[in-house]
């Protein structure tokens, strides 16, 4: 009888894995247009790990209409390129009718070297993605302008690196709430190729093969995290944050998640031959690596893994983020099932993950392909060497990708035979990045080769089930909501999702969150915890819609949500999150008592202090407004601090005839106080009061001969006024302030070139080119200022690519 | 002739190798210690003797024979062959490579001396010494497979897998019944990451000899390898069947079906591999593992401190037992393993990144910049302090600079912690 039953069961469990999967992909790369090869290393041999890692890939809606376009990293090969012929990242938008356009150039990042990972996220609040490109070498951060074209401000934002460094995958998060996306940067390997052994040496063999050596006996590098001050600028805490000091080393994917489900962003970092990270955050500022402790370091059986590409989710559905790491061949990729309790539980064999030992995994994801409300697992595979390819029966340099079907009993079964090609289509595979790109409700897959062309797989899901996908908008918190928590009920059903940054393998994911919701036919309730930690509910959506949630809004799509209202207050932190929630709900003037009644218990909780101020000067209500910041900062309530602080953030609101009204009264009071004359100046320059605005900034400048941007909008008025001398003047002097800002140089190109110093203005404009190789107006400047110098040849090209840019923006 | 002199040492000598010949080996014995009795310097009664004595594996008795043997007749290649032999069976590796060469010597062409000294260099690590021995020894007597295979087997050690393979897969051609070098057939193959023609290899070797344990346990092995979780379970339980006493059979299948989520019947394998090896620490380890993964930290911490009396050197073992301790609250104990498991690590990766540091100083050295060949040689010694070939190549340094006295202490060292230099 026993007996009986055991077969009974296996029969079972096989009928279950056979089941036919209901979703099929289609490569549709070659005629959506991405074509450009991605360049990495020697493609039949290579002499240094640098050249066996590959790269990574982003989609981001780079242009705000909708579609997801995609960014590929590009490398580069140790022999290296003729000037002007090396393989650049590329940039694709999508046209929306299945193709893209290369707009790589006319975006201003062609770039090449050898680029590794990728991540987005709005640094500056501004409504525009923002890209990051890591390095072997410098990094790049490229900020999204408005005309489509990308500006390179690593210099200016204070993140160039003073040594080489091998910067892996990286991930935006705000660490400390505080509404500004931070940076984390995993690091590889300290390379040095000059010192660093290779095949040749005889020390470094795999199945006999003589291969690149390493990572073990190499020395490992050190992440990073940036702190983002608000101003444009980054600071590096990577030692007294904490992040240094991880249990391993030789960091590569990189995800954000909320590991211990406190609402504060936690990262996972997959550590190749070492335990990888889990790295805690303490709410302070500070991580503390709990990988090891937590036990989602190590395999099972206590020993490190090659750790590669990483996916988040909940794939059991019970509240917590579980982890997926893919790992080297002839080990299996790990599945961690997060307890809830700070702890992980290896299920890996369990959930039937072992049965595949021989694939070299990178690029994956937690994806519900067949929208049956159970996350699937994606996996892209490729061997290091390119030398196994001498090796019989190896798995192969390229490999298949592998499809994990979640069979909602806490197994899995791979389908990847069953779905045939592309799946099984042999790829040298690296980074993957998972999104919508033709909003179907199906999440497609971007692909980054080695030595070949991207693939993109575009998911033809099952049709009987539904789906709902939500783009969350921040507005106190960060704009793209990283960290966000979303949890959705269809009836008895609750699934969790995270607005995450990074994951994969060196490669950033489609924002929005996606949900399988199977037969419901709506969507009952939509919790977020937004990153700072309020909540909002909206009720009954619509299924197969985009829908956009917004902090402290309404709905904008779809059906009319219901804000909950929670009933009662059982303790002082639920007071909190209910008059938090009001307030981003968008109830302003009725979130006040709340939140004048939550801070009579917590006097110092600074997000509920800023609320409430920002609250009475929405309302309009300066006085009450001002107090409050003043209690913030422990000034007078009718001090000129407090009115010049009142006065910034009713600029920052736009409530530009209250902003001026506070910074009048702030420098009345006290004349000599910095910032608030040069803040009337802007706004009386917004308001084109040149003169008033010109006399305000010297009033700065008396009080602060140093204020670069003072002297630049002073620089600004003068050109406008046509003078030059006065222009010159208050420029050059900006520059000195600051070198870090190519506004002023082509400012002063145009001085110099109309006062007649072409040598000046071409150093000027060139200087500018530099700074954003793709300002349209330095190259025309400089062309005109070459044309009258008589050389027309060097003028042609630099008009052609003023032309072009032009061109490229219409 | 006896019964004419009873006393000949000679006759006694010939009427036991008579004997021999037929068969009748305790009989030789008797005659030929009769006539070392009669004449102890009958050169050729003590080798007949100790011959003798070997091949009824009377190894010590034999032993004292064959040494009269040389001492009578230094230059006789057969006792010397034997004397190598009977050493080699002993222990004695390097006593039987001065013998073996002693016998080449006198007679380069004796093949058996060659394939022996092959063997017994590559006991001693000395594998391109082996290579080049069974190389000879094939060369000179083609027929013999059980020289090609050891050659194939030294050929694999020196990582041509390749080689190993052309010379494997010919000697099984040649001798489709040799079972041994079929078995080291494939795992040549398996090295090659040939593994279909492996599995192939192994399948043809169980079903010439389905009783033969080995074949079926490598089969399985290689059969997980490839991910055939159903056909390795099969493979692994025939070998458990056939050899009650191999433990890594059960162990295998255990991992197998640990693999593949079946835990409760792999704790019963690891069990069984106990049973059959109680000194199995990774077995241990893996019931530990398993225990540990239950919940049942009790029964873990046994199981893993007996891994870690057993292997101390695996920081897996002390990282496993911390974390079962830490997570039995014996917080000290737990910081004590885990500790151990850390410097563990630490000294593995710092003798990799050692080895690499020698390999970046001796770079330095060929283009004659020895100040920094020599940071990098201090580099290495400083991760790795007793690596020999550290402290001899810095001593190669110094001496280019000058520094004569560093060097040789530098050499004292090396020597002093192995170095053959």
């Amino acid at each position: 009888m026993l007996a009986a039953l055991a077969v009974t069961g296996g029969q079972n469990r096989a009928a279950q894995d056979q089941a036919p999967v209901g979703f099929s992909f289609i490569n549709v790369a070659r005629e959506a247009g991405l074509n450009a090869p991605i360049v990495f290393g020697g493609a039949t041999s290579n002499k240094y790990l640098l050249e066996t890692t590959g790269t990574g890939v982003a989609f981001i809606d780079y242009d705000k209409d909708g579609l997801l376009d995609l960014f590929f990293v590009n490398g580069s090969t140790l022999e290296g390129f003729p000037a002007g012929r090396a393989p650049t990242n590329h940039l694709y938008r999508n046209k929306g009718d299945g193709t893209f356009d290369d707009v790589t150039v006319k975006a201003g990042l062609a770039e090449s070297g050898w680029g590794q990972g990728v991540c987005v996220g709005d640094v500056d609040n501004d409504g525009r993605d923002d890209l990051f490109v890591t390095y072997w070498g410098q990094n790049h951060l490229y900020r999204n302008t408005a005309v489509g074209r990308f500006e390179d401000v690593t210099r200016a934002a204070g993140l160039q690196q003073s040594r080489m460094r091998w910067n892996t995958g990286c991930a935006f998060l705000d660490y400390d709430r505080d509404g500004r996306l931070d940076l984390l940067v995993a690091n590889y390997i300290d390379l040095d190729l000059a010192t660093a052994p290779t095949p040749e040496s005889g020390l470094c063999r795999y199945k006999g093969l003589q291969v690149a050596c390493g990572p073990p006996g190499l020395t490992g590098g050190k992440n990073i995290l940036y702190h983002n001050r608000g101003d444009g600028t980054f600071e590096d805490v990577s030692e007294k944050s904490g992040i240094t000091r991880a249990s391993g080393t030789y960091g590569l994917g990189v995800s954000t998640f909320d590991f211990d489900n406190d609402g504060w962003v936690d990262v996972y970092v997959a550590n190749d031959s070492n335990p990888s990270a889990v790295y805690r955050n303490n709410r302070d500022g500070t991580f503390t690596d709990v990988g090891v402790k937590a036990g989602c370091a190590y395999s099972q059986d206590g020993k490190p893994q090659a750790g590669m590409g990483v996916a988040i989710g909940d794939y059991d559905r019970n509240g917590t983020m579980d982890i997926f790491k893919t790992n080297f061949a002839g080990d299996t990729s790990t599945l961690y099932a997060n307890s809830g309790e700070g702890l992980c539980d290896d299920r890996t064999f369990a959930a039937g993950i072992g049965m595949n030992t021989r694939w070299l995994g990178w690029g994956t994801a937690f994806v519900d392909l067949d929208n049956d409300g159970w996350l699937d697992l994606f996996l892209t595979n490729g061997h290091v060497y390119p030398e196994v390819r001498q090796l019989k029966t190896e798995a192969g340099y390229a490999q298949r990708k592998v499809v994990y079907r979640n069979l909602g009993n806490g197994r899995f079964a791979d389908v990847s035979e069953q779905l045939g090609a592309p799946v099984t289509t042999p790829k040298a595979g690296r980074g993957a990045a998972f999104g919508d790109f033709d909003n179907d409700g199906q999440i497609d897959i971007a692909i980054a080769n080695v030595n070949d062309q991207p693939d993109l797989y575009r998911l033809k899901g099952d049709t009987r089930n539904h789906w709902i996908t939500l783009k969350l908008v921040g507005t106190i918190s960060n704009r793209d909501a990283i960290g966000a928590r979303v949890r959705l009920v269809t009836g008895d059903v609750q699934q969790w999702q995270e607005v995450r940054g990074g994951g994969s393998y060196l490669s950033q994911n489609d924002f929005r969150v996606h949900f399988g919701v199977g037969a419901a036919p709506r969507v009952d309730r939509v919790e977020v915890r937004w990153p700072n930690g309020a909540e909002q509910t909206w009720e009954n959506l619509q299924v197969d819609k985009f829908h956009t949630l917004t902090e402290g809004a309404s709905i904008t799509k779809g059906d009319s949500p219901l804000l909950s209202q929670k009933k009662g207050t059982a303790s002082p932190q639920d007071a909190r999150t209910q008059a938090l929630s009001q307030y981003l709900s968008g109830h302003v003037a009725e979130a006040i008592p709340f939140l004048e009644e939550t801070l009579k218990t917590s006097p110092d909780d600074s997000q509920v202090t800023y609320a409430l101020a920002t609250a009475y000067a929405q309302t309009r209500q300066p006085e009450k407004a001002r107090a409050t910041i003043a209690r913030t900062f422990h000034v007078t309530p009718d001090s000129a601090a407090a009115h010049l602080l009142t006065g910034q953030m009713m600029n920052r609101l736009e409530l530009e005839d209250l902003a001026e009204a506070e910074l009048k009264a702030a420098a009345q009071m006290d004349p000599k106080l910095p910032e608030a004359h040069y803040l009337l100046g802007q706004i009386a320059i917004f308001r084109s009061r040149f003169e008033e605005g010109l006399a305000l900034m010297r009033q700065e400048l008396a009080l602060n001969p140093a204020h670069a941007m003072a002297l630049y909008r002073i620089g600004d008025i003068y050109v406008r006024q046509s003078k030059w001398n006065e222009a010159i003047d208050a420029l050059q002097r900006s520059i000195w302030m600051n070198p870090y800002f190519s506004g002023p140089y082509i400012l002063l190109g145009k001085a110099f070139s109309k006062t007649g110093q072409a040598g000046q203005a071409e150093d000027m404009l060139k200087q500018a080119i530099d700074f954003d190789p793709n300002n349209k107006s330095a190259h025309y400047l400089l062309a005109q200022v070459l044309q009258q110098a008589g050389r027309v040849e060097e003028a042609k090209r630099e008009f052609a690519i003023a032309e072009r840019l032009q061109g490229d923006i219409k | 002739m006896i019964a004419a002199n009873p006393s000949s040492a000679r006759a006694h000598d010939r009427l036991g190798f008579v004997l021999g010949k037929q068969g009748a080996t305790a009989d030789a014995i008797d005659e030929f210690r009769k006539a070392v009795s009669l004449d102890p310097a009958l050169a050729d009664a003590q080798y007949h003797l100790g011959a003798t004595l070997w091949w009824t594996k009377n190894i010590d008795a034999a032993r004292q024979a064959l040494e009269a043997a040389v001492r009578l007749r230094p230059s006789h290649a057969e006792s010397r062959y034997y004397l190598g032999l009977t050493k080699r069976q002993q222990g004695d590796v390097g006593g039987a490579i001065v013998d073996l060469r002693a016998a080449i010597k006198s007679d380069p062409s004796l093949a058996v001396a060659h394939m022996q000294l092959g063997v017994a260099l590559q006991e001693t690590g000395d594998i391109d010494g082996a290579i080049a021995s069974l190389e000879r020894a094939t060369t000179l007597d083609p027929a013999r497979p059980d020289a090609a295979n050891s050659l194939g087997l030294a050929l694999m050690q020196r990582g041509e897998a390749q080689r190993a393979v052309v010379t494997l897969r010919r000697t099984v051609e040649q001798h489709p019944e040799f079972g041994s070098a079929r078995l080291n057939l494939g795992t040549a193959l398996l090295q090659t990451g040939a593994i279909d023609e492996a599995i192939a290899e192994y399948r043809e070797l169980t079903r010439r000899e389905p009783e033969n344990a080995e074949a079926f346990y490598d089969l399985g092995l290689a059969l997980k390898q490839h991910d055939e979780f159903d056909a390795a379970e099969a493979a692994l339980r025939s070998a458990l069947r056939l050899d009650p006493k191999m433990p890594e059979a059960p162990y295998t299948l255990g991992v197998v079906l640990w693999q593949t989520g079946r835990a409760d019947e792999a704790i019963a394998m690891f069990r069984d591999a106990l049973s059959r090896r109680a000194e199995y620490a990774d077995a241990h380890y893996m019931l530990g593992t398993i225990f540990k993964q239950r919940g049942d930290l009790e029964s873990a911490l046994v199981e893993f401190r007996e891994t870690t009396r057993l292997n101390p050197s695996s920081a897996e073992a002390f990282r496993s037992l911390g974390q079962t301790l830490a997570a039995s609250h014996d917080a000290a104990g737990a910081s004590a393993a885990l500790a151990e498991a850390d410097r563990l690590t630490r000294i593995k990766a710092d003798s990799q990144a050692a080895v690499f540091a020698i390999n970046a100083g001796v770079e330095r050295l060929r283009r004659n910049d020895i100040a920094a060949a020599i940071a990098r040689f201090r580099e290495a010694i400083r991760l790795a302090p007793d690596n020999p070939q550290a402290h001899y190549q810095l001593s190669l340094a110094l001496r280019r600079r000058g520094a004569l006295a560093d060097a040789n202490a530098e050499l004292e060292t090396a020597r002093r912690l192995g170095c053959r230099c």
